[in-house]
């Protein structure tokens, strides 16, 4: 298990094929902002950069580059990544040598608190079919996805 | 395949959900990937092109009709839609997502928002030209499936499956003075999804679903505290769907379909009756499924093929022993839910429209 996160900290390795630094972020993990997306406590560092290195190893972005990763369990289904049963998550595009962060997102866009206004609080339709045309997802996984359901 | 199921080819129409033609007609309506419409007759023969319902072209996960309004969900928007007098569609839109949508008999239209709660949006009328929207919201709940059940008495009553919180259940007499909702949470379970299941005697009796295959059963669940569960041991799959159907329980699981004959019936007439032995069983990977017309199952596959289940024929064959290879042996054992109960209360907040 994960224990708190109090304070950022950097997976100790980059990704593989891009050398994409990951830093892991209290917002995401210790439950104090209410409005945060929140990984799952039970998910090990490792696993968390597995997601990220899933990501960037496929190239599994949106078109602003914004990448989306999974995980699966041992039964082969997808694996819950956040509190709240999400089982996708976004790590915004960082800027060259910048480190990337990420967390569990929304199946469905609610109305964002007041400082998030406009932002998009949930996966990007393209993110999906990228999913899905790298076989990381099956058809009918994409289309419970894509419809929002849990 | 057995003959109480009829495969429904919808080519390549990527079908996502299923649902009564909302227009009142005997047939049905399909929800295609990318915010299309499309109707068909009672066996499946397609009538006309398909609509472009929403605009945003994401997928629809869920329709409902209220006078001339016809309001369609998906997880970026909620579109309304009306014919306007040139006999074109009229379109308006909330910038809100939602798992699935409920009307009540005001024609308020309950939206299933997820973390963001309830969001409660009548249509444009009288000489407006936008929905009017409050929001109101939990700490942490989450809105999965919202019901609107009739208590009896002309009162709306709204229940709602909301995963890890529980179920939860409100008097909705509108929106804007807020609304106390009763709330009931069990360790380990996740609240997947709920019907109504009640009749004239128990109008608000209702079967909720948790995603292991517990099956709960209150008879009033505004004040039941000590409601009925089984395990359905048998399962596979985590629970998607739970319909009731014409006295019967249906199931969908990731991995099949299950169909539970008479559970509804014998529940509301007895007390203590376990799980029937036997149950009707169609393995399916399935991406959703609706009850239509207190007679059907529509299940929707991944391939674009429906399965129009014909509740009323399997359960016969299951009492008369017809044999066939979908019937099959269920397990269940009842289980002691201790239920933890909330009442909270909360304000409502207006919403931007768009």
């Amino acid at each position: 298990m994960v224990p708190t996160i109090l304070v950022e900290e950097d997976f100790p390795r980059p990704t593989h094929r891009s050398g994409l630094v990951y830093r892991f972020t209290p917002k995401h993990h210790d439950g104090h902002d209410p409005d945060a997306a929140r990984w799952l406590p039970e998910l090990t560092r490792d696993e968390e950069f597995g997601v990220f290195e899933l990501a960037d190893d496929r190239a599994i972005a949106d078109d602003d580059g914004n990448l989306y990763g999974l995980l699966r369990g041992v039964d082969g289904d997808l694996r819950d990544l956040g509190t709240w049963e999400q089982v996708i998550a976004e790590f915004p595009f960082a800027r060259p040598g910048e480190p990337w962060h990420g967390y569990p997102v929304w199946p469905v866009n609610g109305s964002a608190p007041e400082h998030r206004r406009g932002q998009v609080c949930r996966p990007a339709t393209e993110a999906f079919d990228r999913l899905f045309d790298a076989g990381l997802i099956s058809r009918g996984e994409k289309k419970r996805l894509r419809s929002g359901k849990l | 395949m057995h003959p109480a199921v009829h495969a429904i080819d919808l080519g390549d129409f990527e079908v996502v959900h299923a649902l009564p033609d909302p227009g009142g007609g005997a047939g049905f309506c399909f929800g295609s990937e990318d915010g299309r419409l499309l109707l068909t007759d009672e066996n499946g023969l397609v009538l006309g092109d398909p609509v472009q319902a929403v605009t945003s072209r994401e997928a629809v996960n869920d329709v409902v009709r209220h006078g001339d309004y016809l309001a369609v969900s998906t997880r970026a928007d909620i579109t309304f839609m009306t014919a306007s007098t040139d006999e074109s569609l009229r379109r308006s839109l909330l910038s809100i997502g939602a798992h699935g949508l409920a009307v009540t008999r005001t024609g308020v239209f309950v939206a299933s928002a997820g973390r963001p709660g309830w969001v409660f949006a009548e249509p444009p009328r009288g000489g407006r030209a936008e929905p009017v929207a409050t929001q109101i919201d939990w700490p942490d709940t989450y809105m999965y499936r919202t019901v609107v059940l009739d208590d009896g008495r002309g009162n709306d009553v709204l229940a709602c499956a909301m995963r890890k919180a529980g179920v939860g259940a409100a008097r909705f007499n509108g929106a804007k003075g807020g609304l106390s909702l009763g709330q009931l949470t069990y360790p380990s379970f996740v609240a997947a999804d709920l019907c109504g299941i009640g009749g004239p005697a128990d109008p608000l009796a209702v079967a909720a679903a948790g995603l292991d295959g517990t099956l709960v059963f209150y008879r009033d669940v505004l004040t039941d505290r000590d409601p009925q569960a089984w395990r359905m041991t048998t399962i596979e799959g985590e629970v998607y769907r739970i319909m009731a159907c014409h006295g019967h329980l249906a199931v969908l699981t990731s991995r099949a379909l299950y169909l539970l004959p008479d559970v509804v019936t014998e529940f509301l007439s007895a007390v203590g009756r376990p799980l029937p032995a036997r149950g009707f069983v169609i393995p399916v990977k399935a991406v959703d499924a609706n009850a239509v017309a207190d007679r059907y199952i529509l299940v929707v596959k991944d391939d674009n093929i429906v399965l129009r289940v014909d509740v009323r024929a399997v359960a016969e064959a299951v009492a008369r022993n017809i044999p066939s290879s979908s019937v099959a042996g269920l397990g269940s054992q009842i289980v002691s839910l201790r239920g933890v109960e909330y009442l909270r209360e909360s304000a409502a907040r207006a919403m931007a429209a768009v």
